[in-house]
């Protein structure tokens, strides 16, 4: 195949990506410049005009307590997003490290790492969490620790297993007999080529992290009020489900698809174009 | 294989006494007091103390735990602090319905799944396949219970085919009751599941085996299909033993928006109470579960794939 | 995920006053003669505690304890006197210490055995210990006479006017002698009383069924089979079932399906008077809350039209006085703070903190109407510099913080358990009244006193004169807001017919018949 064609098929085959990026990057504007898009503030009550649907003034309606949907999902996209990519962040860069040292060391380290995990991932999600933002009490730092504390076992045994398959290749040992200490190997040779499955998977962690997020709404455990946050708009707007207003819920499940969409374009389209590259 | 499970099985020991005292401190560090809870409006310091006397919660904790410990050596979970009941009976009354909803969850996840991942492997790139992918994304993106609350919107409400909640009386009702709460389960699991069989279903495609078979002339899809399938098949083990985890957390939902009396309601409420004998058993009994199908996912693998015994 | 320990639970009121004219009547409906047969199932948001008649301090399991046992004497329909139960009749000796009741004749329990003046005696007896949740309740009694089997006295310490009415709470339901030869928790298990219904099976935190007790001494009562009490804690999972005809009952529909529900064919809403005032909570030992300026501030920045409109959709009303208008003592000429930010900046400049301060409201998690109540005050408090953080607990913390004193602001209603107002009096405005002032811990030692003078007096005219100061002096030193009067809401299928909750909830299932 010539590098022309190859590059054209990527393109083709990364549409995906492309329109992931356009998406993501559509959201996380919006969420940015909320205040040039809206003329309304998102904590602002108005308790005579509320659970109001489309008018003229709220273009998306209002809540329960009069305030402004649109703004809310605007503003909500920024605590979100930022909430659910911080807590990739951290898991992220700890459990690659500890992932690219468990398989590269192996040994006692790799087995009680791996042990550790094993009692991580076996705990019950939710209870784990619930608890954690029982202790810590609501908000977005206690979300943010009990996410990370169990989010960087999938990392450490993505970056682990990538490791291994790395470490028996012949760059490495040549490195090893070379003399090069172990710590630059693993961060100039090692990592560069076992990061990017990780960097796939984070993708869609930070979907699941919203959807965390939202959940944790649910159990009235979330992000506290007034800070707008999607996921409490959907839990808030499941009370009134039975009084018919749907689009309270509707709305920010929206918001919620569309940026997952967004990512998980993003994630399909980097798992291809590593996939052409190999 | 003898050997292969023994070397599992021992395992998973540590793992089991992590979880429970990783519970016990947990429930332990947070705020709150079951004798609070208990006794409602008018608790006096001497009920109080007289109750956590009752309970022992007035001996150190480092004997609480050794307390439980001893316990679990002796099969005794102890007794809930509310339900005036032992907590192995209440778990063998509230396990039932949770396992079957993660039975039949995990079943209608592969009745959906399998198709699709074949067609989309199939017709790989071409419209179908990005059609399910979106589809994929949109699923992905949506909170769990409000698929359940979508579900019971249209499906017992606008067009009432389904029961609204609950759990019925007889074996017929509770199976149907979980029906649609297992529906929405199994599709929280489509996403992930597609994604990895028809990855494993284009692989085999593209497999020597299966360019050899076609270059003697197999042109009959039966056989490359049942060869397919049966790869597919060890990498949806896989993940279905890898979403264990997911479909625990998804029954504590479900169960609370179908009104389900199974575990997760169960663990819910003891956490609620701080009934600590409560959240120790569900969550043993769900860490039991979540291990237990690992190494059901690892045995199966290894029959249907001998190297990865010797991994 | 609901509140148990929030409420001050109920015996009995009756059924009274005036309905919002949009809602339905149940018996209005049916003229049609009382069916026998039907299983009634009723969906309930809350956990029962205990079915053992001295314990439950939860409308859970109370309510539930009143169709499986009987009270001496239980209230009328306007609340405003007592009938006869399982006593035909009382009086008070001439220096009103010692009450005589006259028992009904052939009464039976439902395991077959006569109830007697013996029984009584112990029953009173086991709800006397101070150290039990309703102890307090007979804190006036000091000596419990059987002169025959079918005459009961009961001698108080000092003359105690509200005696007949502490007669007709759920806590002194009558239960055989040493509870039938059984420990008190395996009686707990399986109870045995003379009320209309016995327990068939109990399985906690999922269903009670209750079953018709052939042997209840009302003839005729009760026509259903049976009742099933069933714990679903969604409210929305709660309106479907009864919409899709799984259930007939549904308590505590959430304000906002209202509307809807009464569009639902088969489907009514009734919204029954209840006893439940709802509060603003303020922490009065903790600074700056201490300052009756700070508190006052806050209760300007109170906007209970807005509230009601908002959380409750319109329905109940604005709060005054802190004693419901369900009871005789109420002060109709308390209205409260008006809302007016104006006058809540000046209030706060005459305090501690004029340029306002930081201090936080504790919302039990899952309850969607606290957590509005919580945010609408946020915003208004915005409005004069104070910054309120809204801290959600679930409910064991939720507790914990407000036994502990360490919350600043919370939420709290509470109704009821008997028609006297002694005990509300009491207990949402006295420090020493089994609930601290509501867990304000407000203090005044002349309302005390006052409350204490006023029991000694027999005439109503007089108490209530009493009660009215106790009133004012809460109204001006504002250790709570009082914020709305509530009615207690149900949405059921049409089939259930004569459904009529008494102003403090007791469901009287002994009355409820279903058409086919």
């Amino acid at each position: 195949m010539s590098t022309m064609t190859r590059i054209k098929k990527l393109h083709i085959n990364n549409f995906r990506l492309y329109l992931g990026i356009f998406i993501l990057l559509t959201v996380i504007a919006m969420a940015v410049f909320a205040s040039h898009l809206t003329k309304f503030d998102p904590i602002e009550q108005d308790l005579m005009n509320a659970l109001q649907g489309g008018t003229d003034k709220h273009f998306l309606g209002t809540d329960n307590l009069g305030r402004d949907i649109w703004s809310r999902l605007l503003y909500g996209g920024r605590t979100d997003l930022f909430l659910a990519t911080a807590a990739v962040l951290a898991p992220f860069i700890i459990g690659t490290i500890i992932g690219a040292i468990c398989g590269y060391f192996s040994g006692w380290i790799d087995t009680f790492v791996m042990r550790v995990a094993d009692v991580v991932v076996a705990f019950p999600f939710y209870v784990l969490v619930i608890s954690l933002v029982f202790i810590l009490g609501n908000g977005v730092s206690s979300i943010f620790i009990a996410i990370s504390l169990v989010s960087w076992v999938a990392y450490a045994r993505i970056v682990r297993g990538e490791t291994l398959i790395v470490r028996s290749k012949e760059f490495i040992e040549a490195a090893q007999t070379g003399g090069i200490s172990n710590r630059k190997i693993i961060t100039r040779h090692v990592l560069p080529n076992v990061i990017t499955q990780a960097v796939v998977y984070a993708m869609s962690d930070i979907v699941l992290n919203i959807g965390v997020i939202v959940t944790l709404s649910y159990f009235g455990l979330g992000i506290v009020p007034p800070t707008p946050d999607w996921g409490r708009m959907i839990s808030e707007g499941q009370q009134f489900l039975a009084g018919g207003y749907y689009y309270l819920t509707v709305l920010p499940a929206i918001a919620v698809i569309i940026t997952s969409l967004g990512l998980s374009f993003i994630g399909d389209g980097l798992a291809q174009l590593l996939r052409v590259k190999r | 294989m003898i050997r292969f499970l023994v070397k599992r099985i021992a395992l998973l020991i540590p793992v089991v006494f992590g979880i429970i005292t990783a519970t016990f401190l947990l429930m332990h560090a947070t705020p709150g007091d079951p004798a609070l809870t208990y006794l409602g409006n008018h608790p006096t310091p001497a009920a109080i103390a007289a109750l956590h006397h009752q309970w022992g919660l007035d001996k150190p904790i480092i004997n609480q735990y050794f307390d439980f410990i001893g316990g679990l050596f002796t099969g005794d979970l102890g007794s809930s602090l509310f339900y005036n009941e032992t907590i192995l009976k209440l778990i063998a009354l509230k396990l039932p319905p949770t396992l079957m909803l993660m039975l039949m969850g995990s079943l209608f996840g592969v009745i959906f799944a399998l198709p699709l991942a074949i067609w989309t492997a199939i017709r790989k790139d071409k419209f179908i396949d990005h059609l399910v992918s979106l589809m994929n994304a949109v699923i992905l993106g949506m909170p769990i219970f409000f698929i359940g609350a979508m579900g019971i919107l249209f499906f017992a409400l606008k067009i009432p085919i389904f029961p609204v909640g609950g759990y019925g009386e007889s074996n017929l009702q509770h199976l149907w009751s979980l029906v649609l709460p297992s529906i929405t389960i199994g599709l929280g699991l489509v996403p992930l599941l597609v994604r990895s069989l028809r990855t494993s279903v284009i692989e085999s495609l593209d497999s020597e085996y299966v360019a050899f078979a076609r270059s003697k002339g197999l042109k009959n899809r039966a056989v490359w299909l049942k060869y397919a399938l049966r790869n597919g098949s060890i990498s949806g083990i896989s993940i279905l033993g890898i979403q264990v985890g997911y479909l625990a957390g998804g029954s504590l939902v479900i169960e609370n928006v179908f009104a389900i009396p199974g575990m997760g309601s169960f663990l819910m409420s003891g956490i609620l109470n701080r009934d600590f004998p409560v959240v120790q058993g569900a969550t043993l009994t769900f860490a039991m579960l979540v291990v237990l199908v690992y190494l059901m996912t690892d045995v199966a693998y290894a029959l249907l794939d001998p190297r990865a015994r010797f991994k | 995920m609901k509140n148990i320990s929030k409420k001050v639970l109920v015996g009995a009121v009756a059924f009274a006053l005036v309905l919002p004219a949009s809602f339905t009547f149940s018996q209005g409906a049916s003229a049609a003669s009382p069916v026998k047969g039907g299983n009634l199932t009723i969906l309930r948001g809350d956990l029962e505690s205990s079915l053992t008649p001295s314990t439950p301090p939860d409308n859970a399991g109370i309510w539930v304890v009143e169709e499986i046992f009987d009270t001496l004497l239980v209230p009328a329909q306007d609340a405003k006197s007592l009938k006869p139960s399982l006593a035909t009749s009382w009086s008070a000796s001439k220096d009103g210490l010692t009450w005589t009741f006259k028992l009904r004749p052939g009464v039976k329990f439902s395991d077959g055995k006569p109830m007697t003046s013996k029984d009584v005696k112990f029953s009173l007896q086991e709800n006397s210990n101070p150290a039990g949740n309703w102890g307090f309740i007979n804190s006036s009694i000091s000596k419990i006479g059987t002169p025959n089997p079918l005459t009961v006295t009961v001698t108080t310490k000092t003359p105690y006017s509200p005696l007949p009415a502490v007669m007709a709470i759920f806590a002194n339901s009558i239960v055989p002698y040493n509870y039938g030869g059984k420990t008190k928790e395996a009686f707990g298990k399986s109870p045995i009383g003379t009320g209309p219904f016995k327990l068939a099976t109990w399985t906690k935190g999922q269903l009670i069924k209750i079953v018709r007790n052939p042997l209840y001494w009302e003839a005729g009562k009760p026509y259903l089979d049976s009742v099933t009490f069933k714990l679903v804690p969604d409210s929305n999972t709660r309106a479907n079932q009864v919409q899709g005809g799984q259930a007939q009952i549904n308590e505590f529909p959430s304000y906002s399906s209202v509307k809807t529900l009464k569009s639902v064919k088969g489907v009514k809403v009734t919204a029954f008077d209840s006893s439940a005032v709802n509060y603003l909570i303020f922490n009065n030992t903790k600074a700056p809350l201490t300052d009756v300026h700070v508190r006052k501030a806050l209760a300007y920045l109170v906007d209970k039209k807005a509230i009601i409109a908002a959380v409750t959709f319109g329905i109940g009303t604005a709060a005054g006085a802190y004693m419901s208008p369900t009871s005789w003592a109420h002060n109709a000429s308390i209205k409260g703070l008006p809302y007016n930010v104006a006058k809540a900046k000046a209030e706060l400049a005459l305090s501690t903190q004029p340029n306002g301060f930081e201090a936080s409201i504790n919302v039990s998690s899952g309850s969607a109407d606290e957590n509005s109540k919580a945010q609408i005050l946020q915003s208004e408090a915005a409005k004069i510099g104070i910054t309120l953080k809204i801290n959600q607990l679930d409910p064991s913390a939720w507790t914990a913080a407000r036994d502990a004193k360490t919350y600043d602001i919370m939420f709290g209603y509470c109704t009821t358990d008997i028609i006297d107002p002694d005990e509300i009096i009491r207990f949402a405005g006295l420090i020493d009244g089994g609930g601290s002032s509501l867990w304000s811990y407000y203090d005044n030692q002349t309302s005390a006193k006052l409350a204490n003078d006023a029991v000694l007096v027999d005439d109503q005219a007089k108490r209530k004169a009493i009660y009215d100061k106790i009133q004012l002096a809460f109204d001006a030193d504002q250790p709570m807001v009082p914020l709305y009067y509530a009615p207690n809401l149900y949405s059921y299928s049409t089939k259930v017919q004569n459904f009529h909750p008494f102003v403090t909830g007791n469901y009287n299932f002994r009355n409820v018949w279903l058409t086919k």
